[in-house]
């Protein structure tokens, strides 16, 4: 790993969460909680990838406004594979892009499951 | 605040994953202002869209922003304030950023650089905070007045609970 990773990943705000807990949180508040979620995630994504990728006023209504989750969910997949590059597995988190823009219009929460355990190993890596 | 930047070259030119997003996000946003054109006039009937209402009758944050849009789209602002809050305010968003991205995707260079607030994770919480309260204080209107009780009967799941207690019961 080089100098430069530990450095980005030194800027990466700690989101960590099980997955699941993402589903019946999201769940059990109705929708509220992926607002928070949404915005979190947009921050640690957006610092992960080192550019400003997801605006946090899409985040906002990303958890709930159909037409912005699959926008907010496309941006999501590109910057995992930024993600990816960090937890070195750049080419796997790169081809989740097409299924979670899928799953971001179908089931968004799974598709938030998905990107919470991706990030989640981020901060594995770190430890 | 966020200390990361977009990649740019020193004249604007943005790069192919910064056209690919604004021309996604433009398609999304001006989708959904000719889509409130569009649906305007079948909104009241048509099907419902959240997957919250229609499995177990809550509506989520989010819910009236479709009624709100083809209000605004109708010139019915004061019904589109009811429908919800923050809906007139995003159409404009939307009918600014929609235009302004596909032009920026079509030249692939920046006209305007979006105000650092748009990056703000505490303005964001700030917004996020008011959508919360204005959904809480919704909720607590429709339980009071009695809206949510008939929207759960009629859900999906308030359906099968019913279907199942007349049959045992």
């Amino acid at each position: 790993m080089g100098q430069s990773d530990k450095g980005a990943r030194a800027n990466i705000p700690v989101f960590k969460n099980e997955p699941v807990l993402v589903l019946i949180l999201g769940l059990v508040t109705c929708g509220l909680y992926l607002i928070y979620w949404n915005i979190k995630m947009a921050d640690v994504l957006n610092k992960a990838s080192g550019r400003e990728v997801i605006s946090s006023l899409v985040a906002i209504f990303a958890g709930c406004c159909y037409p912005l989750n699959v926008y907010f969910y496309y941006l999501a997949g590109q910057c995992l594979g930024d993600v990816g590059k960090l937890i070195g597995k750049e080419e796997e988190l790169k081809g989740k892009s097409t299924i979670l823009l899928v799953l971001g219009i179908f089931v968004p929460m799974v598709a938030a499951m998905i990107v919470q355990g991706h990030v989640n190993e981020l901060y594995e890596k770190q430890a | 605040m966020n200390s990361t930047k977009n990649r740019l070259s020193p004249d604007g030119e943005l790069d192919s994953r910064s056209v690919r997003n604004r021309a996604l996000g433009a398609l999304v946003c001006l989708g959904a202002i000719v889509g409130s054109f569009l649906y305007a006039p079948c909104v009241t009937h048509g099907p419902v869209l959240c997957l919250s209402r229609l499995t177990v009758g809550l509506p989520c944050p989010a819910c009236g922003l479709t009624r709100s849009f083809c209000a605004v789209a109708q010139g019915h602002f004061g019904g589109a304030f009811a429908c919800h809050l923050f809906g007139p305010a995003l159409f404009v968003l939307f009918a600014v950023a929609g235009p302004l991205w596909l032009v920026e995707a079509i030249r692939r260079r920046r006209i305007v650089r979006a105000p650092r607030f748009f990056f703000s994770t505490r303005v964001a919480m700030f917004f996020g905070a008011c959508l919360a309260l204005y959904h809480v204080a919704r909720l607590t209107v429709m339980a009071t007045d009695g809206q949510l009780l008939v929207s759960a009967e009629s859900s999906l799941a308030g359906r099968l609970f019913l279907s199942v207690v007349h049959t045992f019961c």
